[in-house]
């Protein structure tokens, strides 16, 4: 069995504890828990015939008040950045994050969620922005936790480049 | 073998006395006896050495050993018995004695737990708090328990190894271990100032979880109760030998955690529990509701034995009650018997009597009217001689003295015989003078007669007196005379 920590970062209400409640307990809730610190859950899968233990942490998301604590990310084989496409600011943050993550932790795997494909009508993000996300080579998937799109296929992605890298 | 002489004087040229060596020593391996004793002489240091060596001979000997002891005991049991009889007898006595001690001491724990009032408490705090009362009880008794270990990769806060001891419920333990690892980033970015400053203890009621951080790798134990302080020791120890086993494993760390499933052993030492030291106290509960249940025996038999005599008692009582009665009326019987003999004594005394009265009246009867007879012929053959024409009596005279003595009897014995005597006396007159003085003569006569015995104390009512002349008088008594005549009739 491999285990292996990955990290669920991303703006503030995005939507990583729903996609991770959707994900980890198939159950999705309404309520929105802001995270305060950080919440971690597990998640088994069979991958190339190998056990895959995900411990998933679910990290505080940052704002323009709070930033993410690097100490969380330590030791982490991968992260997926939640970005919540019907508030542009997420996609800024996203960015930002994706660079602190390079510089405090190293080049990891790394997959983009573009959340809350229920409202896609709303979404306010640019062709550019989505251009310049397909060009940093990380996987872009579309999910949502609300009407469990792409929750599963988000993180096999993950556990996919994982495996290439431990290969 | 030999071959022609030839090559036998070849052979010896060729290898000499060696040639000899050979042939005794095929010959000590062709004959029986020689190998065996040659083999013997060496068997027992063969088998030393080979069962130092890899305990190869007990695993072959075993079965045959098996097979001789179990052939030996079918053919003769008894010698086996009495060999093994000094052994087994003491064994059997020890055994059972300590399986009676054993049985006495579960059956106090049994009375305890289900008497004593902390086990009632124990159990109002089971329902309170909808543990088990085992769990509780547990608790209870404890002073510490060590009941979980995590060793904890530092890097990453990936679960290495994680062991639990018995009655401990352990919930997704990688889970737990990255919450620590992310408690202990927390608190360190939080408060720390200095770098190397960990998180070493958490407390939660009667938790505690211990941190021992090494370099590579973080062990952490949940203690329940009171933290001794050589844990924390041993834990330091513990988490030396780790990182000085493993610290290429550690370094080298990516995900694969059987790695360091030998390392369970290890982590198990690390699961102590003391518990209270409960002094070894007697049974007294036991030994108590055996007392009491013998009491309640004694007390049974001696209330059994008491209604027993009682019973008997009364039986007794009632059989001499009824001797008693018996002999009343025994004596009751003998009185009737004695009052009948004496009644029918009497009886037959008053049926003499009566007899001799009967025979004495009969007699008298006899006698009364012999006498009656006798006295009334006496009294009809009396005659009073009348001087002529005169009718005077004399009361003296012998004859009416003695007419009057015998009327008086004759009533006596006639009052006797229940009949009442009449006296009729007729008075007569010879035939000189006319007739109506004779007439009158004779029925002065008469008169006169019966005056005079009257007179002489004869009662009146036994005397009638007419004349001689009077109408329907019987003739005999009329005669030609001057005299009275009697005539007696009784009723």
């Amino acid at each position: 069995m491999i285990q292996q920590k990955i990290c669920l970062l991303g703006s503030f209400s995005v939507g990583k504890t729903s996609l991770i409640r959707r994900y980890v307990d198939s159950l999705f809730t309404e309520k929105y828990l802001t995270t305060v610190g950080v919440k971690i859950d597990k998640k088994q899968l069979e991958f190339n015939g190998k056990t895959h233990s995900l411990m998933i942490w679910d990290i505080a998301g940052e704002d323009d008040f709070t930033s993410i604590r690097t100490a969380y990310l330590r030791g982490m084989s991968g992260y997926i950045i939640v970005i919540d496409p019907t508030r542009p600011h997420s996609y800024e943050t996203a960015l930002s994050i994706h660079e602190m993550v390079k510089t405090t932790v190293g080049e990891l795997p790394a997959v983009f969620s573009l959340n809350k494909a229920d409202l896609k009508p709303t979404w306010q993000l640019e062709t550019p922005q989505h251009q310049h996300l397909q060009q940093m080579g990380h996987p872009i998937v579309e999910t949502s936790a609300k009407q469990n799109i792409g929750v599963e296929t988000m993180f096999l992605k993950l556990v996919e480049k994982l495996g290439g890298q431990h290969g | 073998m030999q071959g022609t002489p030839d090559i036998s004087q070849l052979r010896h040229l060729l290898f000499g006395k060696d040639y000899d060596a050979l042939l005794a020593l095929k010959a000590q391996f062709e004959n029986s006896a020689t190998y065996s004793a040659s083999v013997a002489s060496v068997i027992a240091e063969a088998l030393q050495h080979r069962e130092a060596h890899d305990g190869g001979v007990s695993s072959v000997l075993a079965p045959t050993v098996e097979r001789a002891m179990s052939h030996a005991i079918s053919n003769d049991p008894k010698r086996f018995a009495d060999v093994l009889y000094p052994v087994m007898g003491p064994a059997i006595r020890k055994s059972i004695q300590q399986a009676l001690n054993e049985a006495l001491e579960n059956f106090n724990q049994l009375l305890e737990q289900s008497l004593s009032v902390r086990s009632w408490r124990w159990r109002f705090d089971a329902w309170r708090t909808g543990q088990s009362y085992a769990q509780i009880a547990l608790l209870r008794t404890l002073v510490y328990q060590v009941e979980q270990v995590f060793l904890i990769h530092r890097d990453t806060g990936l679960l290495l190894q994680h062991v639990f001891s018995e009655n401990v419920a352990s919930k997704d333990p990688e889970i737990i271990s990255g919450m620590l690892t992310a408690i202990q980033d927390f608190i360190k970015d939080s408060f720390a100032t200095t770098g190397d400053d960990m998180l070493d203890t958490l407390r939660l009621g009667e938790l505690t979880v211990l941190v021992e951080h090494g370099p590579l790798a973080v062990l952490a134990v949940v203690v329940r109760g009171t933290v001794p302080a050589e844990l924390r020791a041993m834990l330091a120890e513990t988490v030396e030998n780790i990182h000085q086993q493993y610290h290429q494993q550690l370094q080298a760390y990516q995900g694969d955690t059987s790695t360091f499933n030998s390392l369970e052993p290890l982590l198990r030492d690390c699961l102590i529990k003391k518990q209270k030291q409960r002094e070894k106290r007697p049974p007294w509960l036991a030994y108590l509701l055996l007392a009491t249940i013998a009491g309640a025996l004694g007390w049974w038999i001696y209330q059994y034995q008491q209604a027993q005599a009682a019973l008997v008692h009364q039986r007794l009582q009632a059989e001499h009650a009824q001797q008693i009665a018996l002999q009343t009326l025994g004596e009751q019987l003998t009185q009737q018997q004695s009052q009948h003999t004496k009644l029918q004594a009497s009886l037959q005394t008053l049926l003499d009597q009566q007899t001799q009265q009967q025979q004495r009246s009969a007699q008298q009867l006899t006698a009364d009217t012999a006498a009656l007879t006798t006295l009334t012929q006496q009294i009809e053959a009396a005659n009073y001689p009348f001087e002529k024409a005169k009718a005077d009596v004399n009361p003296q005279h012998p004859a009416l003295i003695a007419l009057g003595k015998h009327i008086s009897e004759l009533l006596q014995t006639a009052q006797r015989l229940d009949k009442t005597p009449q006296i009729m006396i007729v008075g007569n007159a010879d035939d000189s003078g006319n007739d109506t003085f004779n007439r009158e003569l004779a029925q002065q006569r008469a008169d006169n007669l019966r005056t005079a015995l009257i007179t002489s104390g004869v009662p009146a009512f036994v005397l009638v007196a007419y004349g001689a002349q009077y109408p329907g008088l019987p003739s005999h008594l009329q005669k030609n005379e001057r005299s009275t005549h009697y005539r007696v009739s009784l009723y």
